[in-house]
């Protein structure tokens, strides 16, 4: 059966070329934000202030013509000024929901470890489940539901670090970064007048979201390939420097985002560059260190890469 | 005034271009004709190779001083380019590595899957045996001529010859260029030139007037090299000096050095000779080693020259000359008939060679006809043997010749003649060179006679141990021989290992030429041979025999004339040969060390000459087999073979190899054949240096190849895109056959396993730089001491 990947290859090169108005330079990261969407997994985007994480977001909201709404945590949000309430109507003395912020396709959550590990609860059924419950109410979240969580590494103070079962259900954790310096000056010169954001326009006329996630799920995967990605998970299981390894959702990730990524490149089957492209983002947040490797200054990414560089890439076919 | 102090750096780089450039002509123009002064002491001037061994030299050497590689690496690429030149240029090699590079390209350009390889693999591998019989065979040339001139019995061998002289004047173009570029000494550019020279010179009397203009041109640039020593010392010390004097300095050198020169033309005609004889006996008599010597070198010796076509008419009473042209009577008009009286019973054939009944023997060739060197008259009695017979390697025969009445008094015999039954004047032009025999008395006459036992392997195993004698009279061309005869003979014989071998590659050349009695003379001004080689392209025996004798003297092959008659025919009622006017024949006669005169046969309506593989007498009273008398000149060619074999097969096994491997990749399954390719193409990466990691993709192989493959080509990617396409294709090929489950995509296979052909052999090309570099990295740390690019950053 022959697979035409050409439609997802074109709404990301649309989609990515309108967003890179916004965002100079960061291909990459508008990239597996953009296979998250396909993949309907999250993110979680951790950096430091003002690299601009929001903008990424709402131009990916704006360029795809979904609804895009921000939360800010701080410890004194609350559960419900997330999910939406329940008021009673004086009139019809009947309680109507009042949707909160989480009612949208897209919805930025800033500075995600602020919030109370209440309020993060609630925000992990969202994540997880695509429903928020409210009163004993369950309400289904619209389709496509992508969650963009940001989070600053470099303070501590007054935080509320997520918990090992919220950091998994992250699909990838990408790190932005600076800009360079040219691409740092051209952000300076388009944004003399006006932010581009303010004209940023709708790229895609009609999002047909669920097409291009069936298509992205019939991406070939080979044996080998899989073999490799098992192999990969199992590896950080068995690793000396790991507390925790990566979760059998953790497989599951690569394989659909390895999916999603070949479909992204015009390819209809995964090759291992694939998965090692993606492995970082996806397994990086994943895995905890022995506090003794920690203070060795291993960090999980550099284990996930030495992992990459040593394992044995399979070419070979099964016989049969 | 210059100004010193304003800007010395501009002023000397503006003053530098000036001399630079008259420097660089002066040195063309010493070089020029300090070559065209050792052509010119050449037995054969007018090479074509060592001119263009002078430009290919210079410019070589030129280069690599621009490219500031260091002495001991320059010395290896001038080495090697020199010699893949010589001897390209100065043989038929070139013709051959031409064949198999077009026939390797073609190849090479074939991407269509159908195309079978067997028949492409066989005739290039022909072609490259061929190639490579033929390199061995003049490395073999060169070995022996050197090991000769180093046992002190110094060979002829023009091929070696030309192949050594134009090696040499490489090096000394390629030195000149070298030394200008990097150590900007002019006058030690041209050193070697002008010591060669002299030696030349030294050893030939024969001194060319443009000695006299190179003395010019070197004062003049003595004193373009002093004044720019003097100039940058002033311009160093801050002294001021007047900007006109340059001009003054250069005209005034020019007009000492015209003076100068004047004066040593005047005064060297009687002072040079003087010079040498002087030091020759200081050290003491030229002993004939020497001068054969100096002659296997090629130098001309005028003092040596043998008596000229004037002389040999002091003889009248025999028909000395003999002038082709003068028509050939074929009527049947009988002349005589030939009984073999006696001749002993021969192993291997019933007769030694089919008999030429000899008259005269020619040995000057003018240009258009024959003559002989002056020849002593001798009387002999009835009987009396003309010389002592040497018997080895040759066997007695008796004949029994009846001249037909009124015919002349010409003693025609097969072989050499012992005795005549009738009293006869025997010319001689040397104690052991017969020029022909005359009878004083009438009637008919029995000769006793030795014939030479001929056959193929003696004939192979000759060796080149010639006796003086022979080379001094039986190598002399006429100094108006064309160029391009010479050039014919060395291209037909550069080739051939054995003599025997060179001669029948004349000998065959020659029997493709047509035979026609109706033959204009050539013009009085031109030369017969060369007529009859490259103009009318026909001709009868005379034609023939000519052309044959002295393209092998060309070739440094001591030959000569022979007339009378073939052998007629054989009358079974008579039992005797019957020999008529229409037999009149000329042949060339070609003397085997060992062995002596042999004919040959090049006239294309004669029947070929069919020489028994070994001929011995049964009677072994009369003569044992032939000594070996050649055995002291040291011959590699044993190594050589046993080295060419053990190469030859080398190349079969591996062509079968590549053949059979094909094969089975082209029998496995796709995704397979794809990761046994893969495999391989890593295995190159190794070669090429690209580390291995475990966990290597496919893709990030292909990005670090084409990386690697950029370094060692050094080259921009436009002038790789063919290569780099090829490796992406191939990579991208792999890549979808082992990761993409979809099957019965036939023409990815086919196009994989052709991908995979035309890249190995760039692979490998770039293995053979990489390994090419890292040498020149290793010896230029050896030679400088430190690495390369340290070298250029101090």
């Amino acid at each position: 059966m022959n697979l035409s990947t050409t439609e997802i290859q074109e709404f990301a090169q649309i989609v990515i070329d309108n967003v890179e108005k916004v965002i100079i330079g960061k291909r990459s990261s508008i990239e597996l934000v953009i296979i998250a969407l396909l993949c309907e997994g999250h993110v979680l985007i951790e950096d430091a202030p003002g690299t601009g994480k929001t903008m990424l977001a709402r131009a990916i909201g704006i360029s795809t013509g979904l609804s895009f709404k921000r939360l800010q945590c701080t410890p004194d949000l609350l559960p419900g000024e997330v999910t939406g309430v329940s008021i009673f109507n004086q009139v019809t003395r009947e309680f109507i929901y009042r949707p909160g912020p989480v009612m949208t396709n897209i919805l930025l959550v800033d500075e995600i470890n602020r919030a109370t590990p209440r309020t993060q609860s609630a925000l992990l059924e969202a994540m997880g489940e695509g429903q928020v419950t409210v009163d004993g109410i369950t309400y289904p979240l619209p389709k496509p539901f992508l969650m963009l969580a940001t989070q600053n590494p470099i303070e501590f103070e007054g935080t509320f670090p997520l918990p090992e079962a919220q950091m998994d259900r992250f699909l990838f954790r990408l790190k932005i970064g600076y800009p360079e310096i040219s691409e740092e000056d051209t952000m300076l010169q388009i944004q003399q007048n006006s932010h581009p954001i303010q004209t940023l326009q709708k790229a895609v006329d009609s999002l047909n979201l669920p097409g291009l996630q069936w298509q992205v799920r019939q991406v070939h995967v080979v044996e080998s390939v899989r073999r490799y990605i098992l192999n990969l998970v199992h590896q950080t299981r068995n690793h000396p420097a790991l507390l925790l390894g990566g979760s059998p959702r953790s497989s599951l990730a690569l394989f659909h985002a390895s999916q999603a990524l070949a479909a992204l490149q015009g390819r209809d089957f995964v090759i291992p560059d694939d998965i090692k492209s993606l492995a970082v983002a996806c397994l990086a947040h994943r895995i905890i260190l022995n506090p003794e490797n920690t203070l060795r200054g291993d960090t999980p990414d550099g284990i996930i890469r030495e992992l990459l560089r040593n394992l044995k890439v399979p070419m070979d076919v099964k016989p049969g | 005034m210059r100004n010193v102090s304003a800007s010395p750096s501009v002023i000397g780089r503006k003053s530098g271009i000036v001399e630079a450039g008259i420097i660089l002509v002066l040195i063309s123009f010493i070089l020029v004709l300090t070559i065209s002064g050792i052509t010119g002491a050449l037995l054969d001037n007018n090479w074509v190779p060592l001119w263009q061994c002078l430009a290919a030299g210079f410019t070589t050497g030129y280069l690599l001083g621009i490219s500031k590689s260091s002495a001991g690496r320059s010395f290896l690429i001038v080495a090697a380019l020199g010699l893949l030149f010589v001897i390209l240029f100065s043989t038929r090699v070139k013709s051959q590595f031409l064949d198999v590079f077009t026939s390797m390209n073609s190849s090479l350009n074939s991407q269509s899957p159908l195309f079978n390889p067997g028949i492409d693999y066989i005739s290039l591998n022909k072609q490259g045996l061929s190639l490579l019989k033929s390199i061995t065979a003049i490395f073999e040339r060169i070995i022996t001529w050197l090991s000769s001139l180093v046992s002190g019995k110094p060979l002829i061998d023009p091929v070696a010859l030309v192949i050594a002289w134009a090696m040499l004047i490489w090096l000394i173009s390629a030195w000149a260029g070298w030394v200008i570029k990097t150590k900007q000494d002019p006058l030690l550019a041209v050193l070697p030139a002008l010591l060669i020279n002299l030696g030349t010179l030294s050893s030939s009397t024969h001194v060319p007037f443009s000695t006299y203009i190179i003395l010019g041109a070197i004062l003049v640039l003595i004193a373009v090299v002093q004044f720019n020593r003097h100039e940058n010392r002033w311009l160093h010390a801050g002294i001021p000096y007047p900007e006109r004097k340059y001009r003054h300095i250069g005209a005034v050198a020019t007009l000492c050095a015209t003076v100068l020169v004047f004066l040593s033309v005047f005064i060297s005609t009687l002072s040079f000779n003087k010079v040498i004889e002087w030091t020759t006996n200081q050290l003491g008599p030229a002993s004939p080693g020497e001068n054969t010597l100096v002659e296997s070198l090629g130098i001309r010796r005028t003092l040596n020259s043998l008596p000229n076509q004037f002389t040999a008419y002091q003889n009248p009473g025999l028909p000395n000359d003999h002038l082709i042209g003068s028509g050939p009577e074929l009527s049947q008009e009988l002349v005589m008939s030939v009984e073999v009286l006696e001749l002993p019973p021969l192993r291997g054939s019933a007769q030694p060679v089919p008999f030429y009944w000899r008259g005269y023997t020619y040995d000057i060739y003018t240009g258009t006809g024959w003559n002989s060197s002056t020849a002593k008259q001798e009387y002999y009695e009835a009987g009396q043997p003309f010389r002592a017979g040497d018997l080895s390697a040759k066997t007695i025969a008796r004949l029994m010749v009846r001249p037909v009445p009124g015919t002349d008094r010409t003693i025609f015999s097969a072989g050499d003649p012992v005795s005549v039954n009738i009293p006869s004047m025997a010319a001689w032009r040397s104690p052991s060179d017969l020029f022909g025999i005359q009878k004083e008395g009438a009637g008919s006459y029995k000769i006793q006679t030795l014939l030479p036992l001929i056959d193929e392997n003696g004939l192979k195993n000759a060796g080149f141990n010639y006796p003086t004698s022979i080379t001094r009279r039986f190598l002399m061309l006429p100094a108006g021989l064309p160029q391009r005869v010479k050039e014919l003979a060395i291209r037909l014989t550069a080739t051939e290992p054995t003599l025997y071998d060179r001669v029948i590659a004349i000998e065959q050349f020659l029997r493709n030429y047509e035979y026609s009695l109706q033959v204009d003379r050539p013009p009085p001004t031109q030369d017969l041979v060369d007529y009859f080689l490259f103009e009318s392209r026909k001709g009868y025996c005379d034609y023939y025999a000519s052309a044959m004798v002295v393209m092998a003297r060309a070739a440094g092959i001591p030959a000569r004339l022979a007339v009378g008659y073939a052998s007629g025919t054989y009358n079974l009622k008579l039992k005797r040969f019957v020999v008529s006017r229409a037999d009149a024949h000329a042949w060339p006669e070609i003397y085997f060390p060992g062995i002596g005169w042999v004919p040959f046969e090049p006239t294309a309506s004669q029947p070929t000459l069919h020489r028994p593989e070994q001929v011995a007498v049964v009677d072994s009273n009369l003569s044992p087999l032939r000594t070996n008398q050649d055995d002291e000149i040291w011959k590699p060619k044993n190594f050589v073979s046993y080295a060419g074999l053990g190469f030859l097969s080398m190349i079969l096994i591996g062509v079968a190899w590549v053949i059979l491997d094909e094969m089975r990749l082209k029998k496995l399954k796709p995704q397979l054949a794809a990761i046994e390719i893969y495999r391989r193409l890593r295995s190159y990466g190794i070669l090429l240096k690209i580390p291995f990691e475990r966990g290597e993709t496919v893709d990030e192989f292909r990005l670090l190849l084409i990386d690697r493959t950029k370094i060692i080509y050094k080259a921009k990617e436009a002038s790789l895109s063919s290569l780099i396409h090829d490796i992406n294709t191939l990579c991208n090929n792999i890549i979808f056959l082992v990761y993409r489950p979809i099957l019965g995509e036939g023409h990815f296979e086919n196009n994989l396993i052709a991908n995979w052909k035309a890249l190995r052999w760039h692979l490998r090309f770039i293995w053979i730089i990489g390994i090419w570099n890292t040498l020149l990295r290793k010896i230029t740390r050896i030679f400088t001491g430190f690495p390369l690019n340290k070298a250029r950053q101090s």
